[in-house]
């Protein structure tokens, strides 16, 4: 397969704009960065994001120019969720691996934008993509044993889950272990076919 | 998180405890100490012969040009902070017959994974369990971290018991995580934390 990403191509360029049945994903820019700081300045937000709350537009805008600089060195890609052209979340990729074929999930919703299906759809967007135009195989994503409703989006995407490892996170609150799932890309095949 | 974590906003800017270079470490028969462009060879020996690197992450250096970008490489990430790989040497020579490292340094999380390879001639002598427990120590100690895990082949038995033998405790088995020699290869999945006993 050829590089998923033309060579030199920017993140605002190179990363593709997905569509889900109510949410927009596209690359972050500098218009969003207002958006995000409200996001995370939310406290119990950024603490499952595992951040101390942004405080500033600075903090906001370094956020945003990171993950231009993660997709420019090509080891992840990082979609903002649009509702109605409001900045609602985030779902990215980290640790990408082009060898390997391996990347890992993370996602992020406002407080006002949860307990609708929104963050499913959204990462089901982006685990399809990564599957089927940045050539992953394995999908990994982390979360802690109390977040249930990130465990449960995992699970209605057809992650499994592989360890309980301990102490992994350094939480606000002390150390944390960390519930490592998986998704490999013939189970989601399996997920996409049984339940389209 | 590793530094690189996307979802993390940048470290606060802080001294950096290693300005000093690679420490120098001592285990009981083992010296650590930092590679050098003149470790080449040495590092061919050890990455350059396919019997040894079966369990690896990637397949064996080619020729004696590819092990002197693999110690740039060595160098780069240590002037990153992203890699502390030693040069396992056993005095009074001082060559380099295996490398023992520490990476994925996480700091906002401290933690950090570990690996190490040995020539083969030297296999069974506890050296590379010599280099593992001085590492350790520099670990949870100057390094301050509170998890170093590994992920090692379910196929390699000796680094498996060797890792048991250090404290390390099996948490999970990760189905096709490394795709090399043109196959997928699953992980056990270990660490040991800094509050574990010495055992």
């Amino acid at each position: 397969m050829s590089a998923p990403f033309p060579p030199g191509v920017s993140y605002a360029d190179g990363l593709p704009a997905l569509a889900t049945p109510r949410l927009a994903l596209r690359a972050l820019t500098e218009a969003d960065d207002a958006a995000i700081l409200a996001m995370l300045s939310d406290p119990g937000t950024a603490a499952g994001w595992g951040v101390a709350p942004f405080t500033g537009l600075s903090q906001a805008a370094d956020y945003r120019r990171r993950q231009e600089a993660v997709f420019d060195a090509r080891s992840g890609a990082t979609w903002g969720a649009f509702e109605a052209g409001r900045l609602v979340g985030l779902v990215l990729f980290v640790r990408w691996t082009l060898l390997h074929r391996r990347a890992e999930l993370g996602y992020l919703l406002a407080p006002d934008a949860r307990g609708r299906g929104l963050a499913t759809e959204a990462a089901r967007a982006a685990v399809a993509f990564a599957f089927d135009a940045m050539d992953v195989w394995r999908v990994e994503a982390e979360t802690t044993p109390h977040n249930l409703a990130s465990q449960a989006v995992m699970r209605r995407l057809g992650f499994m889950f592989e360890a309980r490892l301990a102490q992994r996170i350094g939480g606000i609150a002390g150390p944390e272990d960390s519930m490592l799932f998986r998704l490999l890309r013939p189970e989601f095949d399996v997920v996409r076919v049984e339940f389209p | 998180m590793p530094a690189d974590d996307a979802r993390l906003p940048s470290a606060p800017a802080t001294a950096d405890p290693f300005a000093g270079g690679l420490p120098a470490l001592d285990g009981a028969r083992v010296r650590l100490r930092m590679p050098t462009p003149a470790d080449a060879d040495g590092i061919l020996a050890v990455f350059g012969d396919p019997d040894n690197l079966q369990y690896w992450s990637h397949g064996p250096l080619p020729d004696r040009a590819a092990a002197a970008q693999y110690v740039a490489g060595i160098r780069d990430g240590w002037h990153g902070r992203s890699l502390f790989q030693w040069a396992i040497t056993v005095p009074p020579a001082d060559d380099l017959v295996g490398t023992v490292t520490l990476f994925a340094w996480d700091r906002a999380h401290r933690r950090a994974e570990i690996g190490f390879a040995l020539r083969r001639d030297l296999h069974g002598q506890g050296l590379a369990g010599d280099a593992v427990r001085a590492v350790l120590a520099f670990a949870f100690g100057p390094m301050a971290l509170h998890r170093v895990e590994a992920d090692v082949d379910p196929d390699n038995a000796s680094s498996l018991g060797l890792l048991a033998r250090r404290g390390f405790r099996r948490e999970g088995y990760a189905r096709e995580r490394w795709f090399t020699y043109g196959t997928w290869k699953h992980s056990v999945l270990l660490a040991r934390l800094a509050t574990d006993p010495e055992p």
